[in-house]
């Protein structure tokens, strides 16, 4: 690991040793990709789909660190990508008779356009103005798509598609297995040592040579890239696009809590943060569902007062109780 | 005719906007944190005055005292107990946490009262009002007055009483009140209380001019940081610019475009502002007393 990583935040020692012996590294990534793949065909309907959404969870976590962790830019609008992602789908099948496997990639590419246009000016700002600025925004797009009756407006669109649910899992399996792909190899490359000097210090980072507006403005569109293609995946996969689904807030937080609980900018901390926080939400959805949003509310507050270091801390502390 | 009625309607909504923003504000100068839980406190307080109403009967505005104390000692307790350990902390982990609170303001009215449209519909003795050609409705004529009231009363507060000079000292340098004697957690609790009770009086009003559901947290939360971007934060005299400005924007809106593309365009001129513009149409340099 480098060191920037420990200044940053805690991680997991086990991933450590795993990071620094090949044979593990190789043992690890087989059995995750094993075990993923065999689970729809182990798994009940219901679980399936607990399954799926936690392969969600990885995907906007992956894509969301390498903005609100490599880079330290914390946007509390980034859903505002899946609600682009599962509208276009909306759209591109609906009014024009795009196939869905099409709009999955011009998902991706809409993402991209829209984070190009929006990134430079939003990224200009720091702290508060950069959180209220991404947060308006989403809500500004939220609400456009909401009151204009070409783009869905409030009923929004169904989005028939053929495959059933192991399908889908797979789809979001291969979309989860690229974006971490993408972030090890941003983490390895020149442009992610920039996006973590940047995220410590922007006028040090610009004085030994790194290009801060363009690394940031790239960290920030290669992040709504896999977000927007999973909200297409998103939409195939419920049947139908509507703004309280993919345009919600929730969205935008959880992708902030998956980063927090795991630790910040590692590449393994997203993706256990994601698996915990899900297997959570979902647990809160079906046993409570009068309770959840209260639930959620209190895990929220539970998980800043009591674990602000994240799951690594927890386990110290329990390697150290143990040991 | 039309027009006039936008404008004097936009005004008057304006200070509704104008006293939720005065409280996010407050809150904003004294204990430099974004408090994404303060419409909590308010829609809070319009649900606290509905179960009132319903439960016992008595007239709506004679709850007003009642929801300012419950909301003052909610916010106190939430400032001591929660908020005050994340103050100083990273702002992400304040801006979870205080969406947190949020959401467990919006998941304990979803649970309790549902997400059903709520309304209270005030008995007043007048009808209207007739204002420069605009006529304006009862429960309008009443939230404005109240609504006055409240800011002024706060604003008396602030210059005239020792614990306010105590709050604006903080406001102006924190270090140098602790100095002078400023208990500081203590200051920090009664700003988050008077926030927190204001927002809910402003609640008691808005659940008397429109039906409302629990995601009304989130779109006043929404108003709210637009009601203070174009004042500039930290400032309360912006807040009130803001709040009007909103509120005339938002009536010129639905009587042109309609209310849907308004908000819409509420929303990106607020980002466009903040890109442009970030300390607010005032020029409020609030950054600079670090």
């Amino acid at each position: 690991m480098s060191t920037v990583d420990t200044v940053f935040d805690r991680t997991f020692d086990w991933v450590d040793q795993i990071e620094n012996s090949n044979r593990l590294k190789v043992l690890t990534i087989v059995l995750a990709l094993v075990v993923f793949s065999a689970l729809p065909f182990l798994l009940g309907g219901y679980n399936q789909r607990v399954a799926t959404y936690i392969l969600l969870g990885i995907i906007l976590a992956s894509a969301y660190n390498i903005i609100g962790g490599l880079a330290g830019y914390p946007s509390f609008g980034h859903a505002v990508f899946i609600g682009m992602g599962a509208y276009s789908t909306g759209i591109l099948m609906n009014r024009y008779g795009v196939p869905f496997e099409v709009t999955i990639l011009t998902g991706g590419v809409i993402a991209a356009v829209f984070a190009l246009l929006t990134g430079p000016p939003m990224l200009r700002l720091r702290g508060h103005y950069f959180a209220i600025a991404t947060l308006g925004l989403q809500l500004a797009v939220m609400r456009a798509v909401n009151s204009i009756p070409f783009l869905g407006g409030g009923t929004g669109w169904p989005a028939i598609v053929s495959y059933g649910q192991i399908a889908f899992y797979f789809m979001f399996l291969g979309l989860a297995v690229l974006t971490i792909g993408l972030v090890w190899l941003i983490r390895r490359s020149r442009f992610g040592y920039g996006l973590r000097a940047l995220s410590l210090n922007q006028e040090h980072a610009e004085m030994v040579g790194v290009p801060t507006t363009a690394y940031k403005t790239a960290a920030y569109v290669v992040s709504a890239i896999p977000v927007g293609m999973a909200g297409v995946l998103f939409a195939g996969w419920l049947n139908f696009v509507q703004i309280a689904t993919v345009f919600e807030v929730e969205l935008s937080i959880n992708m902030i809590l998956y980063v927090l609980l795991g630790g910040v900018g590692t590449l393994v901390g997203p993706i256990i943060g994601a698996i915990t926080l899900e297997m959570i939400n979902q647990y809160l959805w079906a046993q409570y569902p009068n309770l959840h949003v209260l639930f959620y509310g209190v895990l929220i507050i539970g998980i800043v007062l009591f674990l602000p270091g994240g799951l690594a801390e927890v386990w110290e502390n329990l390697r150290d109780r143990y040991s | 005719m039309a027009l006039i009625d936008a404008l004097i309607g936009g005004l008057l909504l304006g200070t509704l906007f104008a006293l939720v923003g005065m409280g996010l504000t407050l809150v904003y100068g004294v204990l430099d944190i974004i408090n994404l839980a303060h419409t909590g406190f308010m829609i809070g307080g319009a649900y606290l005055t509905f179960v009132l109403v319903e439960q016992t009967g008595i007239h709506m505005y004679a709850t007003i005292p009642i929801v300012f104390v419950m909301m003052f000692a909610i916010g106190y307790a939430v400032q001591r107990t929660v908020i005050q350990r994340v103050v100083g902390e990273r702002q992400l982990f304040v801006f979870i946490l205080t969406f947190g609170i949020a959401e467990v303001f919006r998941g304990g009215i979803l649970a309790t009262i549902g997400p059903n449209l709520r309304f209270l519909e005030p008995e007043l003795p007048f009808d209207t009002v007739t204002l420069l050609g605009a006529r304006i409705s009862a429960p309008n004529v009443a939230m404005v007055i109240g609504v006055v009231i409240t800011g002024i009363l706060t604003w008396l507060f602030l210059q005239h009483t020792r614990t306010g000079k105590a709050m604006r000292a903080t406001r102006d340098d924190a270090f140098a009140a602790e100095v002078m004697g400023v208990d500081i957690p203590f200051i920090y609790a009664i700003t988050m209380a008077i926030s927190a009770a204001t927002a809910g009086v402003a609640g008691v009003f808005l659940i008397s001019l429109q039906p409302i559901t629990p995601e009304a947290i989130v779109l006043w939360l929404a108003y709210a940081f637009i009601v203070v971007v174009v004042g500039g934060l930290g400032s309360i005299p912006g807040a009130v610019l803001g709040g009007l400005t909103l509120g005339v924007f938002m009536r010129l809106m639905q009587f042109y475009v309609g209310s849907g593309p308004g908000l819409a365009l509420a929303f990106f001129l607020l980002v466009a502002l903040l890109v442009i513009r970030p300390t607010g149409i005032m020029g409020v340099e609030h950054e600079l007393r670090h």
